[in-house]
């Protein structure tokens, strides 16, 4: 094996110990990598790893995984369960191979998705490393993952974002003015999802309760969510709280999510628990976060790189036919994305790698201040991802959110992107729209922007002005 | 393509004018930056005030502003087309704009001696390297280690420590009178306080290192921290007891939006003081405590 791990590249040859030394060195440029000393020490050992890389086959990546199928839930999950059928459909091909079958025209979504369940998370990673930046376009757009839930997402030539109206102290009347600042625009389709301040079970169950209320009283069909823990969730839900969507971070190894406080068998009670006490209409109910560089951060990354890392957390995501997963791609700073460059690479290696998994993607385009990026990166990412055929984005007043503290995307800007590219809300949130005037023939109203055109009722004025007056 | 002397000359005229004003050297910039900032523009000023909303017409006039009131985030912000209002776009560009210069601002190099403060380092050689590498903002360099190691007896019930940490600007605007307002209260308090100390890129894990090197019952450390849209100027609070190396930051206590606007100088040191009572007296910080103010 070693000696076919070798490449020249102008000259000088290079050549590496074991596939994962090739997969960690294939990596396009980033930070994370870098700290966590496994990036390629030149240009040219980078591109010598791609085209070893590009010579290996699926079979080979499969008998390659990155962390131990003993020490690792996840590894025995992969491994287990990577169906031989499809996997026999591509497995003598090499990554160079898949990568044109890829992106071919007579290749259709339905047939990339037809040999996805016989793709391990080293595949998908080992051929997102060999794709550019509008290879990972084209290659995701043809992927369509079609999800219902409340609503339904992922359909052609429609784009839905999260709204996320937090407050900096989970004021429950705080939330639901953002909320219908949010609809007023258009945005909330994909979920309406809260990060409390306070993670507590009685928080999450009131603000679920309250977030409900109004979904009921407006009518608006669409899915609510807070993110605490997944156990408080699962509390909460014991104790009787209206839940739609169960939500948890999750990452790429067993120990990264230890890190988490979960594993297989926490995520499998929480999918049944939700499928027979969550309020939505299903059949897809969970909602999960990731990002690169979560495994790195917890120091349980296994001396693997921050893509294939990713890649598993999706081969983890895909257990449990989720209705939502993004990458925050962002949110973890510097140290791990360095600039926009990096961010927007990292954001679209997201999107198609969870596309080729199976997952209905979405994507949180974001950045902390110390990260080397700005509002006009993430435009430009959102841009590219729209046209990538993301499933959603993020929503929030201007961008700012006063309760995480970092920079994200706005509900001004999905408003422009459904502008740009002629994309429409989910179906269901579409007529709602219409209902209320705040959607005709294809675009936003006049009256767009206008929250208070949501509170004509006065039982709805109730539920955001009265807490006290409030009714289920 | 090579430079002609007028060019030049001005170039030569515009450092000299830079140095008087006393403009930061351009060492201190990041890299493509652009030309130092003029000291002459730096002055106090508030922005105006936002209007209560920008909504023609709304549906229901007299609500819009109860909604407006219910969360500081921007809502009814109206639109141009579907993007921001050029209002609201130069002011999410000014709020940027102060993050990211208190990111990349350093500490004068006289600011400890200037405080009666022992002068240490991190093993950062510069602050892209405190960027990237977190794990070198959290230990001292070795020239640091040798000058704590004279006050090794000293044993003090709270060491004082000040970092840039991600907003050094923090520190220069805000640091003086949080400082003095924690050294009043911890001397009220009748806790022995050893030499004060100043870390250059500091992480919130150096002050362990430092707490073990002095034997101190307690750390409390001020640090820029990381700045969100105009908020360049907010300091935060860490709290130790107890302090080991790799202590969890859920076995500390913070307080944060240490600013003029937001939490005063003796508003932080006493609820610090409040704290460190309760963890002295129990021997623990952080969640333990059970006063709210723990940091996951």
């Amino acid at each position: 094996m070693s000696s076919r791990l070798r490449a020249c590249v102008f000259g000088r040859f290079f050549s590496f110990e074991s596939i994962k030394e090739v997969m960690n060195k294939a990596n396009e440029l980033r930070s994370g990598d870098v700290q966590a000393g496994l990036c390629a020490t030149s240009d040219r050992e980078r591109v010598a790893a791609k085209r070893v890389l590009s010579e290996l086959t699926l079979d080979e990546l499969y008998e390659a995984p990155s962390v131990p199928y003993e020490s690792d839930e996840l590894t025995r999950l992969f491994q287990d369960g990577c169906e031989a059928a499809a996997r026999r459909r591509l497995g003598g091909l090499s990554l160079g191979q898949v990568r044109e079958w890829l992106l071919d025209t007579r290749t259709t979504g339905e047939d990339v998705l037809a040999v996805s369940p016989g793709l391990t998370p080293e595949m998908v990673a080992g051929v997102t490393k060999l794709m550019s930046n509008m290879d990972l376009v084209v290659a995701a757009r043809k992927i369509r993952v079609v999800v219902r839930c409340n609503n339904t997402l992922g359909l052609p030539g429609r784009i839905s974002s999260r709204l996320q109206p937090n407050h900096p102290r989970d004021s429950e009347e705080g939330i639901l003015a953002v909320i219908l600042d949010g609809l007023s625009y258009g945005n909330g389709d994909a979920v309406i999802g809260v990060n409390p301040s306070t993670e507590t079970v009685e928080s999450t169950v009131e603000i679920l309760s309250r977030v409900k209320a109004l979904m009921n009283k407006l009518a608006v069909p669409t899915q609510n969510c807070v993110l605490s823990h997944i156990t408080i969730q699962m509390q909460a839900m014991q104790k009787g709280a209206p839940l739609d969507l169960c939500f948890q971070s999750i990452a790429g190894s067993e120990g990264a999510n230890r890190n988490f406080g979960v594993s297989l068998r926490i995520l499998d009670e929480a999918a049944a628990m939700t499928h027979e006490l969550g309020t939505a209409k299903g059949p897809n109910v969970m909602y999960f976060e990731t990002g690169q560089g979560t495994a790195l951060s917890a120091d349980a990354h296994h001396g693997t790189d921050q893509v294939t890392m990713e890649a598993r957390a999706y081969g983890l995501a895909r257990r449990y036919k989720p209705f939502l997963v993004n990458s925050v791609v962002g949110f973890i700073g510097p140290e791990y994305l360095h600039d926009g460059k990096q961010i927007t690479r990292a954001g679209l290696e997201d999107h198609f790698m969870g596309k080729l998994s199976g997952l209905s993607m979405g994507c949180d385009a974001c950045y902390t201040n110390h990260a080397e990026c700005d509002q006009n990166d993430v435009e430009n990412l959102e841009m590219l991802l729209a046209s990538a055929g993301v499933n959603y984005l993020m929503g929030i007043p201007a961008g700012d959110d006063v309760m995480l503290n970092y920079e994200t995307t706005s509900f001004h800007n999905n408003a422009a992107l459904r502008e740009i590219y002629g994309l429409r809300p989910a179906p269901e949130f579409e007529a709602w729209l219409e209902r209320v005037g705040l959607w005709r023939a294809g675009k936003l109203t006049e009256r767009a922007g206008d929250a208070t055109l949501l509170l004509n009722r006065e039982d709805v004025r109730a539920v955001v002005f009265g807490s006290k007056r409030r009714s289920a | 393509m090579s430079l002609d002397d007028s060019t030049v000359d001005s170039i030569v005229e515009a450092v000299l004018r830079n140095l008087r004003e006393g403009a930061p050297p351009a060492a201190a910039r990041p890299l493509g930056a652009g030309p130092v900032e003029r000291a002459e523009t730096v002055q106090a000023c508030t922005p105006a005030p936002r209007p209560v909303h920008a909504v023609p017409a709304p549906a229901h006039a007299a609500l819009l502003p109860r909604l407006v009131a219910l969360t500081p985030s921007q809502v009814a912000m109206g639109r141009a087309g579907n993007r921001f209002r050029t209002d609201d776009y130069l002011r999410a560009r000014e709020g940027q704009a102060d993050a990211r210069d208190a990111v990349h601002s350093e500490v004068p190099d006289d600011w400890p001696a200037r405080h009666q403060l022992l002068s240490l380092r991190t093993q950062c050689v510069d602050r892209p390297e405190y960027l990237l590498f977190p794990s070198k903002g959290r230990r001292l360099d070795a020239g640091s280690v040798a000058a704590l190691a004279a006050q090794r007896d000293s044993a003090p019930d709270v060491q004082l420590i000040v970092g840039d940490g991600l907003s050094p600007n923090a520190v220069v605007q805000n640091g003086a009178a949080t400082l003095a307002a924690m050294q009043r209260a911890f001397a009220a308090a009748g806790w022995r306080v050893g030499a004060g100390c100043y870390v250059k890129y500091a992480r919130i894990a150096v002050a362990d290192e430092i707490g073990v090197l002095v034997r101190a019952r307690a750390t409390v450390l001020l640090v820029g921290e990381r700045p969100g849209l105009g908020t360049g100027d907010s300091l935060s609070v860490y709290i130790a007891v107890n302090p080991k190396l790799g202590q969890d930051n859920a076995e500390k206590n913070c307080i944060s939006n240490v600013r003029p606007i937001g939490i005063a100088p003796e508003e932080a040191a006493a609820q610090t003081v409040t704290i460190l009572k309760r963890g002295l007296q129990l021997g623990v910080g952080g969640v333990a405590l059970g006063l709210g103010w723990g940091r996951k």
